[in-house]
């Protein structure tokens, strides 16, 4: 038909179409070969420069995945840096000795998840826009990040950083996080949520026909990715030992690029979270390349967003082969 | 013939009843009181122009919209749909004109979505839902759709059937079906009416809402046509004919529907093609269309109509040559197209003819900027306007000012708007894609004139239709396409429509008996 | 249907025929916010309103102004520009770091330029020809030039270089009474107005927001237009950044930040869709008063960055909830 030619799209897999095509493997692919360009310039075969990966981009991860859900629904969420701000400001003040760490956390998780609930309820209720939604709530969780936090400083119980970092036996605790953190999305996928998840995304419009109720599915995904911000601030806080009111922002840009990169559609109801961690790892390994490249870090910004857009042009341009394949009469 | 109100309210008893409806959006009113009186075990077709209500009243008893007045009783109980899924569980199962497929998930999954069986832990299993799909298809007798696809992958016929078959496996005991043969095949329709006997005969109620005359006479038990609004008749299908529905619908006797005779053509050729090729949708198609001449396009769902008429038009690249008034001309974009004379008026006039939130102004003045502006670059208003109220007076569009948007006009109008648009611009070669479906009946007798003028004029037309009749009345000659390639060419007395049919499928004509 | 039966009327002049008299209501009342809002402050706190404090807040203004001018006609596509705080500091940099005198300024500025440009162009491009999302893809040239930033200053540790007296001149100067920067702006308010009002290249950006297919198919040139629209916004953000450097007196890597979110806050307080398709460029001029004017206000109040915050995202959400409130009243 006429009109699906005309559109080209980025790929994905939802839940039930087992099928690999070019741009599902692109990813991995650009990941295998940073890999192995770090390898040929360390000289020798082994995953040594990237045994703190994990580590490193949790945080990212953790933003990740609640931006992959938001994306995945046809949305998008900005305040993702400003929540996570605000969650590293509250454990750097309010989290600061060892009595009732586990209380301060699911306190600081839950600010998180109502923040982005109240994003979600402010989408089904007014009507604006998600873009617009979560550029105003991101200026008023920073806002109140840097009240709570005026500048870079604070403390982080000390059980809670021992807690949360190091290893256990020969996996680090954050790639044991991360593997959870997959484990838990291929089960939400599977769920009745999951799949309303991606027929949101896919066409709210027709699943409101079939009997979806769209606005709890909204305010839950907001509320998630809320949820996940918070998590990530936490984490950034344990890695760095101190609180900063302005620590989320670079990951907002960053976590929508790592979606991207995954090969996830921004217009919804394709994709997934295990793209957006390989998405993540590109990103970091970019920074590991360039280090053993003998360059000065200032290349990886530029590799950055070198990566990104040659990735999304490959996509782009995969998409309208295959477009142009399909149409016929 | 007078509006009489349905005569047979009072004295029988209805298993769904809808009474007294009324909705407004804004200063637009789409119901004034509309009744709908429906029994368990019969086929209710309900009729009406375009803008007369029927797709808003269907609206209501599925939950999309909400009634400003009115009631709504099934079985005797008042009842009040909040959402869908209200309707849903009280019965009701709609097939929608715009399909409620989800376009990136399954098959499988759209057929069964939000009513998967669930394991212990709360997960789907797609293998599970692939055999209840493929179960459902069997008890239905639908063959040869892959469940395993993303929905969107399929072509519009197999979408509508899945659609159907996605309502019909929820066991609904009133089932909706809003103009769900517009994109069906002829065999799939049959299936379909087939099928809808076979539910009634178990006790279910259908309505349906068709422009088809004939469906409508072969099919229903009862008919309730919609007029402005309201309901002006209502009653078996016995105390009808084709000729009284027609005016119950437009409240006035329709003398012809189609022009009377067709003005033959001229000798100059305005477009001549040769060995077209468009990848693998289109090939080795030789065309020629003369002044005055209107060329039909004919033929199933996805045999390269559209790709013929998209390079025509410079929309998709093709192969071969194509020549305008004799000089052959190089189409890479509809800019090119329209340089050369040629005009296309595209299939879905809401996604891809017209910019529904701007003003009829505006959609009209788009192909014609460079020509309405002055000699500094400025585009005066009132070149625009005259350019607009011209093609409004032309075309008789209802539009209480051209400043209205176009999207609250009726769909009849709209395509008037549209076709409009691409005429102001000067035409030699005007690309009709099958822009009377979905119209009424008023409307279509209106285009049929003004089409008829077009050709007057000189202008070569190519008429893409999906009616038969149409194309057999309509048309100098038709030219079937059939895999993918131009198959035959009907004209004179072999434009019958049992030839156009064979031709559909790849037979050769029979000689018209006389 | 009879064809005499219908006749279609033609009046001269009625209320409903102007709905564009609807839009500047509503950009009216944005102006008449700024105003009381100006109002309001002056008589709370008399210096705001002194001629010294309205020349500063009239070059911020003009800034921001500027660089929003590009992001109307963007975001009026349907797209964003998520580069213009890179192309800002960019053209900032370069041009400072070039240009020790005035005359030097002949041959550098072209350059400046066109590398903007070219920046604009790849954004437009692949916008318009692959059909990728203009976040994706504006956020990926911002990244390669901020990384090229990066690594031709070593982060910032070459030395800011002072601009030269025509930058400054441009930025702080006056004609008559007016500033320079002020007149700028003035100057591409009465283009970007006109070409969005009464020309034809506006009504294909209006045309592409509201439908890129069906633009396409009444035969605009998608290409061309996105391409002059990203173009535009990146020379707007470089006139911006020139203007920046020579109002602060000096660069730094992170001067363009804050001009990517404010002048996108201006466009949609200016009533513009993020989807494309409505909104003026007049709007987003009263978005940009608004917002100098709320900066201003909070720095006598004493308030820090985290108020200033947490008021911005407030007004957003109010200005937006209002406007959308309002359309959907009228709509069904």
């Amino acid at each position: 038909m006429a009109t699906s030619s005309m559109k080209s799209t980025l790929r994905g897999l939802p839940p039930g179409l087992p099928r690999i095509d070019a741009t599902t493997a692109l990813p991995y692919v650009v990941l295998v070969l940073l890999v192995i360009t770090t390898m040929a310039l360390q000289g020798r075969v082994s995953l040594d420069a990237f045994s703190n990966l994990p580590d490193t981009t949790l945080p990212l991860i953790l933003v990740g995945l609640g931006e992959t859900i938001v994306i995945l629904s046809r949305g998008i969420d900005l305040s993702v840096g400003g929540i996570m701000s605000l969650s590293t400001a509250l454990v750097a003040t309010h989290v600061t000795t060892n009595k009732s760490i586990v209380l301060g956390l699911i306190l600081v998780a839950a600010v998180g998840a109502l923040a982005g609930a109240l994003n979600g309820l402010l989408i089904v209720i007014t009507g604006i826009q998600p873009f617009i939604v979560t550029l105003a709530t991101w200026s008023i969780t920073g806002g109140v990040a840097l009240q709570v936090l005026p500048t870079e400083g604070g403390t982080v119980a000390p059980n809670l950083v021992s807690g949360l970092s190091g290893s256990v036996g020969p996996a680090s605790k954050s790639l044991i996080i991360i593997v959870t953190l997959i484990a838990i999305w291929l089960y939400l996928r599977r769920t009745r949520f999951g799949v309303s998840l991606y027929a949101t995304g896919s066409s709210e419009k027709a699943a409101v026909l079939n009997g979806l109720r769209a606005s709890r599915v909204t305010v839950i995904v907001y509320a998630c990715s809320g949820l996940a911000s918070a998590l990530a601030g936490i984490y950034f806080a344990v890695l760095t030992s101190s609180g900063s009111p302005t620590a989320g922002n670079p990951y907002i840009l960053d976590s929508i690029a790592a979606v991207v990169i995954g090969g996830t559609s921004l217009a919804g109801g394709r994709g997934g979270f295990v793209p957006t961690v390989v998405g993540g790892f590109i990103l970091a390994a970019i920074g590991t390349v360039v280090f053993y490249a003998n360059m000065s870090s200032y290349w990886s910004t530029l590799g950055t967003g070198l990566i990104l857009l040659i990735t999304v042009m490959l996509y782009g341009i995969v998409g309208l082969v295959q477009s142009r394949r399909r149409s016929g009469g | 013939m007078e509006v009489t109100a349905s005569p047979d309210v009072a004295r029988e008893t209805w298993d769904l009843q809808l009474t007294g409806i009324k909705k407004a959006f804004g200063p637009v009113v789409a119901l004034a009181g509309a009744d709908l009186n429906i029994r368990y075990g019969e086929v209710h077709a309900l009729l009406g122009e375009n803008g007369a209500g029927k797709s808003t009243l269907l609206k209501v008893l599925t939950g999309v919209t909400r009634p400003d007045s009115g009631h709504i009783r099934l079985e005797g109980q008042e009842l009040h749909f909040r959402h869908v899924a209200d309707t849903m569980r009280a019965g009701i199962g709609t097939v929608f004109q715009e399909l409620s497929l989800i376009p990136d998930l399954s098959v499988a999954a759209n057929l069964f979505f939000l009513h998967e069986d669930l394991s212990r832990l709360g997960t789907i299993s797609q293998r599970n839902l692939q055999r209840r799909a493929e179960e459902l298809f069997e008890h239905l007798g639908l063959e040869g759709i892959p469940v395993d696809v993303p929905a969107g992958t399929l072509p519009i016929a197999q979408q509508q059937l899945v659609e159907i078959a996605k309502v019909l496996g929820r066991h609904p005991r009133i089932l909706l079906l809003d103009e769900a043969t517009s994109s069906l095949p002829l065999e799939d329709t049959e299936w379909l009416f087939r099928t809808v006997r076979s539910l009634t005969a178990e006790g279910t109620a259908v309505v349906f809402i068709s422009h088809r005359m004939q469906e409508v006479m072969e099919l229903a038990d009862r008919i309730s046509v919609l007029r402005n609004g309201v309901t002006v008749a209502a009653g078996p299908r016995a105390t009808f004919t084709e000729d009284s529905l027609v005016e119950h619908m437009l409240g006035q006797r329709l003398l012809a529907q189609f022009p009377e005779q067709l003005a033959p053509p001229t000798d100059k050729v305005v477009l001549r093609v040769k060995d077209l090729r468009v990848g693998r949708a289109l090939h080795d198609v030789n065309l020629e269309v003369r002044e005055g001449e209107i060329l039909g396009i004919a033929g199933l769902q996805g045999q390269g109509q559209m790709s013929l008429l998209l390079s025509l038009y410079g929309w998709a690249h093709a192969h071969g040559t194509i020549e305008v008034d004799g000089h052959p001309v190089r189409l890479h974009s509809p800019r090119d197209g329209l340089r050369h004379g040629i005009a296309l008026v595209p299939e879905d006039r809401r996604t891809e003819g017209l910019l529904l939130d701007q003003s009829v102004r505006e959609n009209l003045t788009l192909p014609l900027l460079t020509q309405l502006r002055n000699m500094v670059g400025f585009l005066p208003m009132s070149r625009e306007r005259a350019a607009a109220w011209d093609v409004v007076d032309r075309l008789h569009v209802r539009t209480a000012s051209i400043e209205q948007e176009v999207g609250t006009l009726s769909g009849g109008n709209q395509q008037k708007v549209l076709l409009g648009k691409m005429l102001a611009t000067k035409v030699r070669v005007l690309l009709l894609a099958d822009i009377t479906r979905g119209v009424d009946v008023g409307a279509k007798a209106d285009f049929y004139k003004l089409i008829q003028r077009l050709a007057a004029e000189g202008k070569a037309i190519i008429f893409y239709s999906t009616d038969s009749l149409e194309l057999v009345s309509f048309c100098h000659r038709v030219a079937v396409m059939y895999d993918h390639t131009v198959f035959a060419v009907l004209s004179g007395s072999e434009l019958t429509e049992e030839n156009l049919i064979r031709a559909y499928m790849g037979g050769r004509s029979q000689p018209n008996k006389e | 249907m009879d064809e005499a039966a219908i006749k279609t009327r033609r009046p001269r002049f009625v209320l409903q025929e102007r709905p564009w008299l609807n839009r500047q209501r509503a950009i009216a009342l944005s102006y008449v916010v700024a105003l009381i809002l100006y109002v309001v402050t002056g008589i709370y706190s008399p210096g705001f309103l002194s001629l010294n404090h309205l020349r500063i807040l009239a070059v911020s203004a003009s800034i921001l102004g500027i660089v929003a001018a590009g992001q109307t006609l963007v975001i009026l596509t349907g797209g964003i520009d998520l580069s213009v705080s890179s192309v800002l500091t960019a053209s900032a940099i370069v041009t400072t770091l070039h240009s020790s005198s005035d005359q030097d300024l002949w041959h550098v500025l072209p350059l400046v330029f066109l590398m903007a440009a070219g920046v604009g162009l790849i954004n437009g491009v692949a916008v318009s020809a692959l059909h990728l999302p203009a976040i994706i893809v504006t956020l990926g040239t911002a990244g390669v030039l901020q990384g090229a930033l990066l690594v031709s200053t070593s982060g910032g540790q070459t030395g800011a270089a002072l601009p030269p007296a025509a930058l400054t001149y441009l930025a702080d100067g006056d004609v008559g009474p007016i500033p320079t920067s002020l007149l700028c702006w003035i100057l591409l308010t009465w283009l970007v107005s006109t070409l969005l009002s009464r020309m034809p290249f506006g009504r294909k950006v209006y045309a592409i927001g509201n439908g890129p297919i069906v633009a396409r198919m009444t035969g605009v040139n998608i290409v061309f237009t996105l391409s002059v629209v990203y173009v535009f916004s990146a020379l707007c953000a470089a006139f911006a950044g020139l203007l920046l450097a020579g109002d602060l007196g000096t660069t730094y890597l992170s001067m363009g930040d804050t001009y990517l979110f404010t002048s996108i806050s201006a466009v949609l307080i200016g009533g513009a869709s993020i989807l494309g398709g409505r909104g003026h460029y007049l709007g987003t001029v009263a978005g940009v008063i608004i917002l100098t004017g709320i900066g201003g206000l909070l720095a006598i109040l004493n308030q820090g960055p985290a108020t200033l915050a947490i008021i911005y995202g407030v007004i957003i959400l109010v200005t937006v909830g209002v406007a959308t409130a309002a359309q959907r009243g009228v709509r069904r």
